[in-house]
C-alpha cells in the first residue's frame, strides 16, 4: 500500500478543508511538519497512548497531544471528573467553586505560588505575565531567549506575517545558557526592563533540546533579583511533567511567576499562572478576562489530574518510561551506523541526528516509523505519558530498529 | 546598505539577468536579439556592475565588469538607477562610453521592453506559452531576489542568521530550478539542479508556481495535498520565503 492510499481519508478531508478553511490545518499541527503524504492529518479515536487516524491506521503516541494527555487519552477518573461538574454546572455567570478549590490546591502544591488566575491557553498567561510586570515595574522592556516559543502574541512573533516592528521594539533577545549575554542586555538597558520571561530549559523546534548550563538559573535569580527584573517562568510545556511542584523545583530556582497549561487537565482547555505575593495587587489592576475562562468542568479535569499524577507517582513514572525510550533508542541508532542524540529531560524527549541540519533523516524515520504505527515527530520534542507502558515502549524500540535500517539503506551511515 | 542600494543591486542582479529568458521565449524579443552585437555595461557607486552582453543572437548577463563594455551607462546615484529600472520618468543616461553605439542602446531598450511586457501586471491570467515565461520570470527574480535581500538588506540580517549552512533546490516540474548556497562567509544562487540537498521546495507544475509568486497559492494548504514539495530543513525554506517576500516587497 502506498502512502497515499494509507492516509487517502485524511488527504481527502484534508482537501476539502483547503477550500474552506486557510492552510486546511494550521498551527503546530499542520501535516506539513509532520510528514506531508506521509503521516496522518486527522483523528478518529483515542485511547490510553494510542489513537487511532481516519483511515484506521493505529500509533503509539509519543507527541500526547503536543503535552496536554499527561495521564494518557480518555482517563476514566479524570472523564468522571469533568462529567460530574458538567452535570452540576460548567459555563455560567458566574465561576464555580472548584475554582477556588483548584486554586487553593495550586498554591499549596506549588511552592512559590501565592496566588493563582486562569486561562485557556498557554499564550493567556504568558502574553499576562508580560503586563503584570510592566505595571508592576513602570517599564517597558522585556528580556526572551533567542528561539524561545511563548505563544503566537505580535510581541514575541517577531518576523511573522502581520507582525510590525513596533510590536517587538521592547523585546530584546539572547543566547539560551549564556549569562554573559543576559548580563550585556542588561546593562545596555538598565532601568528599562520590566521583564525576562524563560522557558526552564531550551526546547526550540528543529533543534535540539539543551538543559540549563550549571550556575545560569542561579545567575538568572540573582541578576533579576538585583535590577528589579520580574522573572516570569514559561512552565507550559513541561510544566507538571517533570515535577508537581513546577519546573523550577525540578532546576532548584524560584521564580516570580511561573505559567502553565498542557498538562494541567489531561486535554480539558486549562491554563494558570502562579504568582508570589509581591505581585499580588499589579496582577490586579491588569485587564484580564475571557468568555470560557472560569469554565469549571476543565477546572474539576485539572483537579482530578494533579491528584492522580501525585497519587500514583505519574511523574516518576514517565521519567521512567522516557529513560528507557532513550537508552533504547540510543543503542538502536548505534546499532545501524547512525549517530543519534534524546536531548532534553526523559519526560519530554528530542530524537535528533546529531548535527543533522537538514533533518532529512529524521523526517525519514519518522514516516517509517509511523508506517509500522509509531507517532514521532521529526522538528517538535515529544511527549510521554503515564499511560506508555513498559510493553509499549519495547514495541517502539523494535519498530525503530526498522525505521532506522530504512534511513541507512537510504542515505548510508551517520555521520557519513 | 540602504533601501536604494538595496533595490539596485536588486535591478542589476535579479531583474537585469531576465533578459536571458525572455530572449529564450520570446520571439520578438529573438528577432531585436539577432541584430545586437557588443557589450552594455552598467555601473552605479558602491561598486555596483551588470553586463548584458549580445552575442550570435544570445543574450548573456554577467553581475560584474569582466567583459570588455562597448557601451558604458553610469548611474550617478542608486535612485537615479531604480527610477530607471522602474520606469518612473529617467531615459536611460548618456553613455560615457559608447555614444556613436546608439544601434545597441536602442536595441538594448527594445529588447527591455519585452521584459516590462511580461512583467507587467496582467489584465487577463495567462495561458500556455505566456504563462510558462511570465513564471519562469517569477521565479528567478524571487529566488535571486531573495540571496541579495539576504545578502545586503540591514533589515534580513537576522533572517539569514537563522539559515542553516547547506544547499537549497527550488524547482517547478519540468521547468526552472536553482540552487542556493549558505555558507559561513556565503550566500550565493545558480541555475540548476542539485543531486543532495539540505532543503528542497518543489512545484508539481507551472500553474501552482505561477500563483506562489503572484500571491495566490495557500502554500501551507498545497504541501500536504502534494502541489508542493518541502523537504529537509524547513528552518531553511522558511527564511528564504521571508527573504523572498522582502525582495517582491522591493521590486513591486
Amino acid at each position: 500500500m502506498s502512502d497515499k492510499d494509507k492516509f487517502k481519508k485524511s488527504i481527502d478531508l484534508f482537501r476539502r478543508a483547503a477550500k474552506v478553511i486557510p492552510q486546511g490545518i494550521y498551527g503546530h499541527v499542520t501535516p506539513v511538519f509532520t510528514g506531508p503524504l506521509t503521516s496522518p492529518y486527522y483523528v478518529e479515536k483515542t485511547k490510553g497512548c494510542r489513537y487511532w487516524d481516519v483511515d484506521g491506521n493505529e500509533y503509539i503516541d509519543y507527541m500526547c497531544a503536543y503535552g496536554p494527555m499527561v495521564l494518557g487519552y480518555n482517563n476514566p477518573e479524570v472523564d468522571a471528573a469533568y462529567q460530574a461538574q458538567m452535570k452540576k454546572a460548567d459555563i455560567s455567570n458566574h465561576p464555580g467553586p472548584i475554582m477556588v478549590e483548584l486554586a487553593e490546591y495550586l498554591t499549596k502544591l506549588i511552592p512559590m505560588a501565592d496566588w493563582v488566575v486562569f486561562g485557556k491557553n498557554g499564550a493567556d498567561m504568558t502574553n499576562h505575565s508580560i503586563l503584570i510586570a510592566r505595571k508592576h515595574t513602570g517599564k517597558k522592556k522585556i528580556i526572551m531567549v533567542k528561539g524561545a516559543y511563548h505563544g503566537t502574541a505580535p510581541w514575541c512573533s517577531a518576523g511573522h506575517g502581520g507582525v510590525i516592528e513596533e510590536d517587538t521594539m521592547h523585546v530584546h533577545s539572547f543566547t539560551w545558557g549564556r549569562l554573559d549575554e543576559f548580563r550585556a542586555l542588561i546593562e545596555k538597558y538598565r532601568g528599562e526592563i520590566a521583564g525576562a520571561i524563560f522557558t526552564p530549559y531550551h526546547h526550540p523546534t528543529y533543534s535540539e533540546q539543551e538543559m540549563p548550563p550549571k550556575g545560569f538559573w542561579d545567575g538568572i535569580r540573582k541578576t533579576c533579583t538585583e535590577e528589579g527584573i520580574v522573572l516570569i517562568l514559561d512552565d507550559v510545556r513541561a510544566g507538571f511533567r517533570l515535577d508537581l511542584k513546577g519546573t523550577n523545583h525540578y532546576f532548584g530556582f524560584e521564580p516570580d511567576i511561573s505559567c502553565y497549561c498542557k498538562a494541567i487537565a489531561n486535554g480539558y482547555p486549562l491554563s494558570a499562572m502562579v504568582g508570589k505575593d509581591f505581585l499580588r495587587v499589579s496582577s490586579a489592576s491588569v485587564f484580564y478576562t475571557g468568555s470560557y475562562w472560569y469554565q469549571a468542568g476543565s477546572m474539576a479535569a485539572s483537579l482530578a489530574t494533579l491528584e492522580i499524577l501525585k497519587r500514583d507517582k505519574g511523574v516518576e513514572k514517565i521519567r521512567k518510561m522516557g529513560e528507557l525510550l532513550k537508552k533504547g533508542l540510543e543503542e538502536m541508532g548505534q546499532t545501524h551506523d547512525q549517530d543519534v542524540t534524546v536531548t532534553g529531560p526523559a519526560a519530554i524527549p528530542f530524537l535528533t541526528f546529531k548535527g543533522d541540519v537538514s533533518f532529512l533523516r529524521a523526517q525519514l524515520f519518522a514516516s517509517e516509523a509511523m508506517k509500522r504505527g509509531i507517532f514521532f515527530h521529526p522538528h517538535h520534542n515529544w511527549f510521554i505519558s503515564a499511560a506508555h507502558e513498559k510493553e509499549d515502549i519495547e514495541k517502539t524500540i523494535n519498530i525503530a530498529n526498522e525505521a532506522f535500517a530504512v534511513v541507512k539503506k537510504t542515505y548510508g551511515e551517520w555521520p557519513q | 546598505m540602504g533601501k536604494e542600494y538595496v533595490k539596485a543591486r536588486l535591478y542589476l542582479h535579479a531583474v537585469l539577468p531576465l533578459l536571458e529568458e525572455v530572449t529564450k521565449r520570446d520571439k520578438q524579443a529573438r528577432d531585436i536579439v539577432k541584430k545586437l552585437s557588443g557589450v552594455v555595461q552598467f555601473s552605479a557607486p558602491g561598486g555596483l556592475y551588470a553586463q548584458v552582453e549580445f552575442k550570435n543572437g544570445e543574450v548573456f548577463v554577467y553581475p560584474g565588469r569582466e567583459k570588455r563594455p562597448s557601451v558604458i551607462l553610469f548611474l550617478p546615484t542608486h535612485k537615479m538607477l531604480n527610477n530607471m529600472f522602474g520606469g518612473k520618468g529617467f531615459a536611460l543616461p548618456i553613455p560615457i562610453k559608447g555614444i556613436f553605439r546608439m544601434g545597441l542602446i536602442k536595441g538594448f531598450t527594445k529588447l527591455a521592453d519585452r521584459l516590462s511586457f511580461h512583467m507587467a501586471p496582467q489584465t487577463k491570467p495567462p495561458i500556455g506559452d505566456e504563462k510558462t515565461l511570465i513564471t519562469s520570470l517569477l521565479f528567478y527574480a524571487a529566488t535571486f531576489g531573495a540571496v541579495i535581500v539576504g545578502d545586503c538588506d540591514e533589515t534580513a540580517v537576522d533572517i539569514v542568521k537563522k539559515i542553516p549552512a547547506g544547499t537549497a533546490l527550488i524547482d517547478i516540474a519540468r521547468g526552472p530550478s536553482v540552487v542556493i548556497t549558505k555558507t559561513k562567509d556565503a550566500f550565493t544562487v545558480k541555475k540548476g539542479a542539485a543531486e543532495s540537498y539540505t532543503a528542497h521546495l518543489g512545484f508539481r507544475n507551472t500553474d501552482l508556481a505561477y500563483d506562489m509568486f503572484t500571491g495566490k497559492l495557500d502554500f501551507m494548504a498545497a504541501i500536504p495535498l502534494g502541489d508542493a514539495t518541502l523537504a529537509g530543513s524547513l528552518a531553511m525554506v522558511d527564511q528564504f520565503a521571508q527573504l523572498m517576500e522582502k525582495a517582491g516587497g522591493y521590486l513591486a
